[in-house]
């Protein structure tokens, strides 16, 4: 029973993190059919300035702070330097920028703070673990659980309820008639693409104590969000909160039982479902 | 002389310079460059592989790593555990590439567009993880090391030829690499190349006209997979090694970039790609060791300022001294010329 308690805590922290960083995708792709594989450099440049921060000022929530604004604001620099330009242009340019921009990023950290593997101590108030109920429960996993799971709502709330969110939500379902009722795609866009930054650099920041820092460390990650983007159903963001968890889960279980082979798990689920449903989880057909 | 007729004329002289080029670099090249100019060949050689997938047949394929790491790990694995006999291990590993195609393009096949690129992305991916967990086969992170060159047969080895020289290897690779452009240049000019061009502009009609759609496109698949297998095969002689690297998704975006960087609206463009690619890669790194920060740049200013690919801006100069033209929609509907 404990155990069991154990991998549900683990598989719903990953599954709320993979979808924090994966909704600014999600979003990008639903709103401009924009394929922005520097997705992750936005994490890696997230997580590098939250660590510089925090281990200058030793202050971990200074740190997100300003994890959150540096990539928030090297996401709204992108997209107004390139993005705006290539709109137009289709898929082929966007992946080709966006390709050439994960080199410079990559580098540019490497350049800044060298190549090696950085680790950040956890926060003192969540070092500890603690038994409950049988099950051996890290305390930061459960503030990742909290974190990943307020700033999910949050999200969640904007896109339901507030103005922005139903401009975006229209702006999703059809473009065209968004743009004929007065509402500027484009700025929308913008800000769409500044707060999926922002909010991927955040979780950059607090996957280090778990994952650790290094220039790279986006390529893999940004994999993970392609496979929620798709799963879930593009431009879907209940459909990729539902993909997040699943592929969790998946990677909790494929830990269990075949360790060193966990991340196939992850492309199997794929698979499975794109030949069940080609549209995703919750996507409709394009 | 109408535009069509001079194109061609030129296309053949090209040619007919750039192989004599090729085969004379060996004899002048100093240093590593004979390893070098073969190490552009094999990328270009893998380029024009996916250029069968993406600009015969529309398909953008993100997974193209699997056949050319694959290709690699089972030329290895022959070569190392079954037969030195290089005919016999290309051959063995070129059906095996072919089969993993088939597998594959049976089930990415039946998805579409962006779920297709992602699928592709996901199975590569896939091979990825498995080739770092395994470690009886494919030697887990370090891959494997010091595969040696294969023989080639008697008869051939008798009239002095082999592949252990630098320029031998070459000479082997840049036959390969030409084998490679005639087949891709007859099958787009193919009845099978027609059919190819038909479904990539429009699946729908192919299909109500009564083509089998999905049989050619799986057909396309396998040839495109089974070209970026051998590529991968050379790749790993050419250093003896095979390793998870040629499986991590970056190598799928960088054949992607290299054929959009030549140009995906002909032949010309996917090997203009590879030698840009490959070459911008060598010198950034014998001056500075941050490299890919100038590679990025470079690339990044490539697709703002030459939307078309480098072969058109250098068609477009030498045919019709014109300003290029701004890219639209269809540029898959743009007439192909090499």
């Amino acid at each position: 029973m404990g155990i069991f308690l154990e991998y549900t805590v683990n598989a719903v922290q990953t599954g709320l993190l993979l979808f924090i960083v994966s909704s600014g995708l999600t979003l990008s792709f639903g709103l401009m059919r924009v394929i922005n594989m520097a997705h992750g450099s936005f994490y890696m440049v997230g997580a590098f300035l939250g660590l510089q921060v925090a281990l200058v000022t030793g202050s971990f929530v200074l740190g997100l702070a300003c994890a959150a604004l540096g990539s928030a604001a090297t996401g709204l620099l992108a997209e107004r330097v390139l993005f705006q330009r290539i709109y137009a242009r289709g898929p082929f340019a966007q992946v080709l920028v966006s390709f050439g921009l994960i080199f410079v990023f990559d580098e540019l950290v490497r350049i800044v703070w060298g190549g090696e593997i950085r680790s950040m101590p956890r926060p003192a108030l969540l070092t500890d673990s603690f038994m409950f109920a049988g099950a051996h429960v890290e305390a930061y996993r459960l503030f990742l659980i909290a974190f990943g799971g307020v700033l999910s709502g949050l999200l969640l709330w904007a896109l339901v309820r507030t103005p922005f969110g139903m401009m975006v939500r229209a702006a999703v379902d059809d473009r065209e008639s968004a743009e004929l009722l007065g509402i500027d795609v484009r700025r929308l866009f913008s800000a769409v693409f500044l707060l999926g930054s922002g909010v991927a650099g955040m979780a950059g920041f607090v996957a280090i104590p778990l994952v650790n820092a290094f220039p790279g460390m986006g390529d893999e990650v940004l994999i993970s969000a392609l496979v929620v983007v798709v799963m879930g159903g593009l431009g879907s963001v209940l459909g990729s909160l539902a993909a997040s968890m699943l592929i969790g889960l998946a990677l909790t279980l494929g830990q269990i039982f075949v360790a060193g082979y966990a991340p196939v798990a992850m492309y199997l689920v794929l698979a499975v479902v794109l030949l069940v449903s080609p549209n995703g989880l919750l996507g409709k057909a394009e | 002389m109408t535009e069509r007729a001079l194109s061609s004329k030129l296309t053949v002289s090209l040619l007919l310079v750039m192989t004599t080029l090729l085969g004379l670099i060996p004899v002048f090249a100093v240093g590593s460059g004979t390893e070098f100019s073969a190490d552009i060949l094999i990328y270009a050689i893998m380029a024009v592989g996916l250029y069968v997938q993406l600009s015969l047949l529309g398909l953008v394929n993100f997974g193209f790593s699997a056949f050319f790491g694959v290709g690699g790990y089972l030329g290895a694995i022959f070569i190392m555990n079954t037969t030195r006999d290089l005919f016999v291990s290309l051959g063995l590993t070129m059906v095996i590439c072919a089969l993993l195609a088939l597998l594959f393009g049976l089930v990415a096949l039946r998805t579409r567009q962006t779920a297709f690129t992602m699928i592709t992305l996901a199975f590569a991916q896939l091979l990825y993880v498995l080739s770092l967990a395994d470690d009886r086969w494919t030697g887990g992170v370090n891959g494997l090391t010091g595969v040696p060159r294969p023989r080639l047969p008697l008869t051939l080895r008798e009239l002095g030829l082999s592949i252990d020289s630098d320029a031998g290897f070459y000479y082997f690779v840049l036959v390969l690499f030409l084998l490679t452009l005639m087949g891709v240049w007859v099958l787009q000019r193919s009845r099978m190349g027609a059919v190819f061009a038909g479904i990539r502009e429009n699946e729908e009609r192919m299909t109500v006209l009564g083509f089998p759609v999905f049989a050619y496109k799986l057909s396309g698949f396998v040839i495109s997979g089974v070209i970026g297998g051998y590529a991968g095969y050379l790749n790993a002689l050419l250093f003896g090694f095979a390793g998870p690297g040629a499986l991590f998704w970056t190598t799928s975006g960088e054949a992607l970039l290299m054929v959009i960087l030549g140009g995906t609206t002909s032949l010309a463009g996917p090997v203009v790609g590879a030698a840009v690619f490959i070459g911008i890669s060598h010198y950034a790194v014998s001056f500075t060791d941050h490299w890919r920060l100038f590679v990025g740049i470079a690339f990044i200013a490539i697709v703002m300022f030459a939307p078309l690919g480098l072969v058109s801006i250098a068609k477009s100069r030498l045919m019709t001294w014109k300003p290029l033209k701004t890219p639209n929609k269809s540029q898959w509907a743009q007439e192909d010329t090499l």
